[in-house]
């Protein structure tokens, strides 16, 4: 018997009897994000201060009540800076303490202080003499998709560069911001530029982080949208916006995506679909070497100087070297079966966050690799589920 | 938003339906096709103060729907996706359709996930190459060639159990984009 594809299709799919619409759900669903956001928030209230650079750690916990918890002092071998976010965690390091005000998930270090976001959608300057400068406001009504994104802000802590989208009310468009906080006394708007959301593309494929700006560097903004990944020189002469992917006319490069940029150097998350995604790096106008993965990179990121680029690899975190191809012998095993969030070091090396806990709620450490190749050291353990940081002196 | 809720709920209830059994057909799995659609419409509902049109609002959605189920591929967290509510027989309508309903599906799982997307687009959906192209954001020529090679492997697969007629390629191509 010969049957027609489309007739098998409809019979088959008429076979299925849905269940009631899950309206309440949906709502519910939607309503439990925004709460979560402003839990994290909340439970993550804390002032920023400026800390002596060579001062001790401290580990500790901050309550929900947003309070300060008994902090843990530990002494490691080096410093290590953060910010970086273990799912509703943040992680702070280096010369940053917080106390009694909002953090937002997001933190990103400028060369005299950080920025970070809050839960209302503000964008905050706070610098080392301790002035803070509300500089923008991202999203005030959480309506479009850039409430999916993370990170919400993009930086290059060397030229102070900070970019993130703007999105008004009810609009079918948002603005990238780029904000330069070296200039003037607390820094000043560089330019602006406004996208549409509408396109087929899901930015939220390649990263954590959706549409938006992902990447600062070298004066150039790299974002993503619906449509493709962008290079925008806000101060060039011509600051028209460079689509990068997918490559016009041609069709293979349709679900690549740039993954992030440093140092020129680029990575694309190429998906080939078969046999295997294929992450390459690029160094600007040559070609790059393949760096093969055997899985999507989710969330990979490139050390500040380009050479490394890392991401999480579940239940690991793995490093490759973007010159050689080579993944680096990293072994996150040790202190945890579950590698959660990672940042490059300013000393050359790699920190990242483990847990034993699929829930991700109880036994945390943070280790310390130097790269490129071990020994790796955890520098805190066994520290109790919740909200906690680490590297904050209590004011 | 708020203001938008009750609207928005007219509308999940009328392409619930419909979605889930695209889901379905995407996924191979009535657990997964729910969550695959809720997971589109909680998106949707995100953006659902920019969808002034109710037609924009069914291809959003779509388009939501079909991302979310490459990146949930593509993630190779398939396997791992929440379900509340597993699969059971009230879900379909006899034992024996559930016996029968693995010759085509069965079929349909060893194609990529784009390649069945494709397949599900134009021939269950039946949407013109354009129109697909517009969805899974990559050009007509691609959509040619997804749809070449998933009947190629369609035809392998099951042989003389189906008639996959050429001829309904060529009249969606002629359709235009709505």
């Amino acid at each position: 018997m010969s049957e027609d594809l489309k007739e098998l299709l409809s019979r088959e799919a008429q076979r299925v009897r849905p269940a009631p619409a899950p309206i309440d759900a949906v709502l519910a669903d939607v309503q439990t994000r925004v709460r979560r956001r402003r839990l994290v928030t909340t439970a993550v209230a804390a002032a920023l201060a400026v800390l002596a650079a060579a001062g001790p750690w401290v580990v500790g916990r901050l309550g929900e009540s947003s309070t300060v918890g008994q902090p843990v002092t530990v002494v490691p071998s080096d410093p290590v800076w953060g910010p970086y976010r273990v799912g509703d965690t943040i992680y702070l390091g280096g010369d940053v303490t917080a106390s009694n005000k909002r953090l937002a998930d997001q933190m990103a270090r400028v060369p005299d202080g950080v920025v970070y976001s809050t839960d209302t959608g503000k964008v905050v300057l706070f610098t080392r003499d301790g002035v803070e400068r509300q500089i923008g406001d991202h999203a005030d009504t959480h309506s479009g998709p850039i409430q999916q994104r993370f990170p919400a802000l993009a930086s290059d802590s060397n030229s102070g560069w900070v970019a993130w989208m703007e999105e008004p009310a009810g609009k079918d468009y948002g603005d990238i911001v780029v904000y330069d906080t070296t200039a003037g006394t607390h820094g000043e708007e560089v330019n602006r530029l406004r996208v549409g959301f509408d396109g087929p593309r899901d930015c939220g494929a390649a990263r954590s982080a959706s549409y938006g700006p992902f990447a600062v560097d070298d004066s150039a903004v790299y974002y993503c949208t619906a449509e493709g990944d962008f290079v925008w020189r806000p101060t060039s002469r011509d600051p028209e916006p460079e689509q990068i992917l997918p490559v016009a006319g041609d069709p293979t490069t349709s679900d690549d995506y740039l993954l992030d940029v440093r140092n020129g150097v680029r990575v694309v998350l190429r998906d080939t679909s078969e046999p295997r995604p294929v992450t390459v790096a690029d160094k600007v106008g040559q070609p790059g070497t393949p760096v093969v993965i055997d899985r999507s990179l989710i969330d990979g990121f490139l050390s500040r100087d380009g050479r490394y680029l890392a991401g999480l690899r579940e239940p690991r975190m793995s490093v490759y070297d973007t010159a050689t191809g080579h993944r680096l012998p990293i072994d996150s095993s040790d202190a945890g079966p579950l590698a959660l969030a990672m940042t490059f070091t300013d000393n050359g090396g790699v920190a990242y966050a483990v847990t034993d806990s699929p829930e991700h709620t109880n036994r945390w450490a943070i280790v310390v690799c130097d790269l490129p190749k071990s020994p790796c050291r955890t520098v805190s353990g066994d520290l109790d589920g919740g909200v906690f940081f680490v590297n904050q002196r209590i004011q | 938003m708020r203001r938008n809720v009750a609207d928005y709920s007219e509308f999940v209830a009328m392409r619930w339906p419909s979605l889930v059994r695209t889901a379905y057909l995407l996924t191979g799995d009535h657990g997964h096709a729910e969550d695959l659609a809720q997971s589109a419409l909680t998106k949707c509902l995100v953006a659902w103060p920019r969808l002034r049109a109710r037609e924009a609002a069914d291809a959003y959605v779509r388009k939501v729907m079909l991302n979310t189920y490459i990146s949930w591929r593509r993630k190779s967290s398939w396997h791992e996706l929440p379900s509340e509510d597993p699969p059971s027989i009230q879900s379909y309508d006899s034992t024996e359709d559930l016996a029968q309903r693995s010759v085509v599906l069965d079929a349909m799982s060893v194609l990529p996930p784009k390649q069945r997307a494709v397949v599900v687009l134009r021939f269950y959906d039946d949407l013109g190459v354009r129109q697909v192209a517009k969805q899974l954001g990559c050009s007509t020529g691609t959509v040619k060639r997804q749809t070449y090679e998933a009947l190629r492997k369609l035809r392998e697969v099951m042989g003389d159990e189906v008639r996959i007629a050429s001829g309904n390629s060529g009249r969606d191509e002629g359709k235009t984009d709505e």
